[in-house]
């Protein structure tokens, strides 16, 4: 397909997604959908540190929760315009995972997943436990959605409700994936890479990888981050187990059958393994077997999970057609 | 507070079994097996089914039950999940390790239910020591944790089999040129792995509840114990149980239930920043 | 010129004394081999060079400037490259991509230029581009440039290996053991490929095991055994040299 009809189709695609709530009426849908683009993006971020650089990251639910704990409290007790506040509930998850990276980067493997489970862990006891700052296990309710924005033509857009929040979304969500793609497919995601392929390769043509690593880690969080913070402004209520480990979980699962490495794994994950098996109300319990199924299918069968199932089937029919 | 000290140092003991066999699994195959508190979880389950729904009456044999029946598991496991992987990266056994607890716990869910459970065992009455009061059910959980800790270090340090565990454990190579099976040496410490989780599972199931998310709290506790004592040592995990086991109780004494995982994860954290290692190293 | 200087060099493990004071210039366009029979500590030695391993004791210059202690990636930024005894590849990133990736130190651009895709980093990305396959033309790999790296023959593995560690110009190359694994015709070829890489002004040093190999290839030979050097010099001399033939016949 020649790069103009390429182009072409991505804009028709994007078009039709923003315009999917004309045509969809339904509260329940399109709130799947921003449950589902939200939850993408730390699906999304995950990809970055595991399928790019290797690291195998459990501490994702941590920062969603920092984030989304950041946007809440700066609005609602520092009298932050929420825009400025979003974005800097982003800013302290990225921030706060600068000390992770010193702590966690010399441990292999197995250690680093453990030791960044053992710290999401840790953030929601933070955040149980600070009373004073989070009203603990009880919550902070009523916090405001993204202010409105004044259009030249258009005039006032508020983002209160179900529908007029999911364009906000959808657009965070486009834009997060562009800035994805840009950067893995550049100089910067080949490092990333080379650092997960050798690193020790990687040391001797001059490449320094705590640093690359630190940064991937602080995209990463930055982006759970902001995924917080949508998530707050849209439900109304945060939670101590808005930063539960099993959201970090849940983003290694969808990403590692949706197909590491991949821009669009994580995302056919999440659709997959999330958002289908809420509109076929699948029981949870169900559902979680099912988790554990793919997970071990995958990773015996298919490592490259679904994206690399699509790709050797384009490959097998290429061959075909010649 | 002593009666603080008496329960934590009965729950330590829980702990350090499920970390012994956690240790053991990590020394022969550098990867922890990370569904190795599902096998406690269904041990404890075992016992309900057995004790609670088929009325058995002769505890000791729900015991050597559940033991043989996790051994089995655990072997079952060992062949058709980790061991294909042993090639690939050690990641893919974490995560295969992540699905097994997923299944696992949702297979106890859908079968049992969500309800919290609770495990009767057999020992009725308690002695008094000095203010605090201790249920015969602990002392037994205490003593059969520490027979059990001395049966297995004695296993691994003065059995041939313990010694063949050993060898594989140091090099694979070496052991091979020794003549030593190293698969038939994996085979028997996931065995001896699960046959501890499934005991475990049962004492653990008297002093808390039984429930299918019980197996996560204990796992990451006794991860806490073998990485403090170093992964791959038995005398390291019985230390580092105790460790943890002390840092639990008094924050449970001093501040609060909420701030025992805050210690116990913290003092891991700190163990992985300064000594990964631990403070031994692997099975020597 | 003196490239590399190396004095009293002093390496332990533990209780295990892996170099115990070795001292040895490289000089600018030599090629400079180094021997000895197993477990002499020469990989040891190439470690402490590049900053794998500190050196327990002893001084490393580089172009008159210290290096030891340094990060291996300071010194490969200071201008030193090498390959590993077991061939180290990024294997599941292209043949051309394992060699873009060795030009890390030649290139500036920072992350902004990259996500902004300006004329700095698609400057960069050309001229790397270009270099990259200048360089797999050089080591004869261009007709696999899109295969992956992991699943390539031996010999190809190699010189791609050797390729990444060339292409951004290092002023010294260290190769260990790089005919390990070859038949008689790959060898002669390495050797053609290692007397071009000499004469377009890299200064090498080669760790080998295969004598004919060494001594047709090298300047000047230096010998290694249990962690000192025992001999040096050219490779007529060093082959006469009685303690050389002891310490063979002795493994």
């Amino acid at each position: 397909m020649s790069r103009r009809l390429r182009t072409i189709a991505y804009l028709g695609i994007i078009l039709i997604l923003y315009l999917i709530p004309e045509f969809v009426r339904s509260d329940y849908i399109i709130n799947l959908l921003v449950f589902f683009l939200i939850r993408s993006l730390v699906a999304i971020s995950f990809n970055l540190l595991y399928g790019y650089t290797g690291l195998l990251s459990i501490a994702q639910g941590g920062f969603y929760g920092i984030g989304a704990y950041g946007y809440t409290l700066l609005v609602m007790n520092a009298g932050w315009p929420t825009w400025p506040a979003w974005l800097a509930g982003g800013l302290i998850a990225a921030v706060i995972s600068l000390p992770v990276s010193g702590i966690t980067f010399k441990l292999k493997g197995h250690y680093f997943a453990i030791c960044t489970l053992a710290l999401s862990l840790i953030i929601t006891a933070i955040l149980t436990i600070w009373r004073g700052l989070t009203s603990g296990a009880l919550g902070i309710a009523g916090v405001p959605p993204m202010g409105g924005i004044s259009l030249p033509w258009v005039g006032e857009i508020s983002f209160r409700n179900t529908f007029s929040f999911y364009p906000l979304v959808l657009t965070v969500f486009l834009l997060i994936l562009l800035v994805i793609y840009l950067l893995t497919n550049s100089k910067v995601g080949r490092t990333f890479q080379a650092i997960r392929e050798n690193e020790e390769l990687s040391l001797s043509v001059g490449i320094n990888p705590n640093h690359h690593k630190a940064v991937c880690f602080f995209i990463s969080a930055m982006i759970s981050g902001l995924a917080g913070g949508l998530f707050a402004s849209y439900i109304g209520f945060v939670h101590p187990m808005t930063s539960d480990v099993f959201i970090g979980l849940f983003a290694l699962v969808c990403t590692v059958v949706g197909g590491t490495g991949t821009i669009l794994g994580p995302v056919v994950g999440m659709l997959l393994l999330g958002t289908l098996p809420e509109i076929l109300r699948i029981d949870p319990m169900i559902r979680n077997l099912l988790f554990g199924v793919c997970l071990i299918v995958v990773v015996r069968v298919a490592p490259k999970g679904i994206m690399g199932i699509l790709g050797q089937l384009r490959q097998r029919s290429r061959e075909v057609l010649r | 507070m002593s009666q603080y000290l008496i329960n934590g140092l009965v729950l330590s003991s829980i702990y350090i079994v499920v970390a012994l066999g956690l240790t053991l699994v990590y020394s022969i195959l550098d990867v922890p097996n990370f569904a190795h508190g599902e096998l406690v979880m269904l041990g404890a389950y075992i016992g309900v089914f057995l004790i609670g729904l088929m009325g058995v009456t002769n505890y000791f044999l729900v015991l050597i039950f559940a033991v043989v029946a996790l051994a089995g598991l655990s072997v079952l496991l060992w062949k058709f999940i980790f061991r294909p992987l042993r090639s690939a990266p050690p990641v893919t056994m974490f995560i295969a390790a992540l699905g097994l607890v997923y299944i696992l716990q949702s297979a106890v869910q859908l079968i049992w239910g969500k309800e919290w459970l609770s495990l009767r065992s057999p020992f009725a009455g308690s002695v008094l020591l000095g203010a605090a009061t201790i249920t015969h059910t602990r002392i037994f959980i205490f003593s059969l944790g520490c027979l059990l800790m001395i049966l297995v270090s004695l296993f691994i340090y003065r059995t041939w089999l313990g010694k063949g565990i050993r060898a594989v454990s140091q090099s694979e190579s070496g052991a091979a040129l020794a003549g030593i099976n190293a698969n038939r040496m994996i085979t028997f410490t996931f065995a001896v792995s699960g046959a501890l989780a499934g005991c475990a599972g049962i004492l653990l199931g008297h002093v808390t509840f039984v429930f299918p998310l019980m197996g996560f709290s204990p796992l990451l506790k006794a991860f806490a114990m073998i990485i403090i004592g170093g992964m791959g040592s038995i005398p390291g995990a019985i230390i580092g149980g105790f460790f943890i086991g002390i840092i639990e109780t008094l924050s449970i004494a001093f501040f609060s239930a909420e701030y025992a995982d805050i210690f116990a994860f913290g003092a891991l954290v700190i163990t992985l920043m300064i000594r990964p290692r631990g403070l031994m190293g692997k099975l020597e | 010129m003196v490239l590399l200087e190396a004095d009293g060099i002093m390496k332990s493990f533990g209780g295990l004394q892996a170099l115990t004071g070795v001292d040895f210039r490289i000089h600018e366009g030599e090629l400079v081999s180094i021997v000895g029979p197993n477990g002499s500590g020469k990989t040891t030695l190439f470690n402490v060079i590049t900053g794998f391993h500190k050196p327990t004791k002893g001084t490393i210059k580089f172009r008159g400037n210290g290096i030891g202690g340094l990060s291996p990636y300071k010194i490969a930024r200071a201008g030193i490259g090498r390959t590993f005894q077991v061939t180290a590849l990024f294997d599941n990133l292209s043949v051309l991509d394992n060699v873009i990736v060795g030009l890390h130190r030649q290139t500036t651009s920072r992350m902004i230029d990259a996500l902004m895709r300006d004329r700095r980093y698609r400057r960069e990305e050309k001229h790397c581009l270009e270099k990259a396959k200048a360089m797999l033309h050089f080591v004869d790999l261009e007709n696999c440039e899109d295969d992956l790296a992991g699943p390539l023959p031996s010999f190809s593995r190699k010189r791609l290996a050797i390729a990444i560690a060339l292409v951004s110009n290092p002023g010294l190359l260290l190769l260990d053991e790089p005919a390990a694994g070859l038949n008689v015709e790959e060898i002669d070829r390495l050797a053609a490929l290692l007397k071009s890489i000499q004469a377009s002004g890299v200064t090498l040093c080669v760790i080998e095991h295969k004598m004919k190999f060494v001594m047709s290839l090298s300047n000047r030979v230096m010998v290694l055994n249990e962690g000192s050097k025992i001999a040096e010099g050219t490779p007529a001399e060093v082959s006469q040299d009685s303690r050389v033939i002891a310490a063979y016949l002795g493994k």
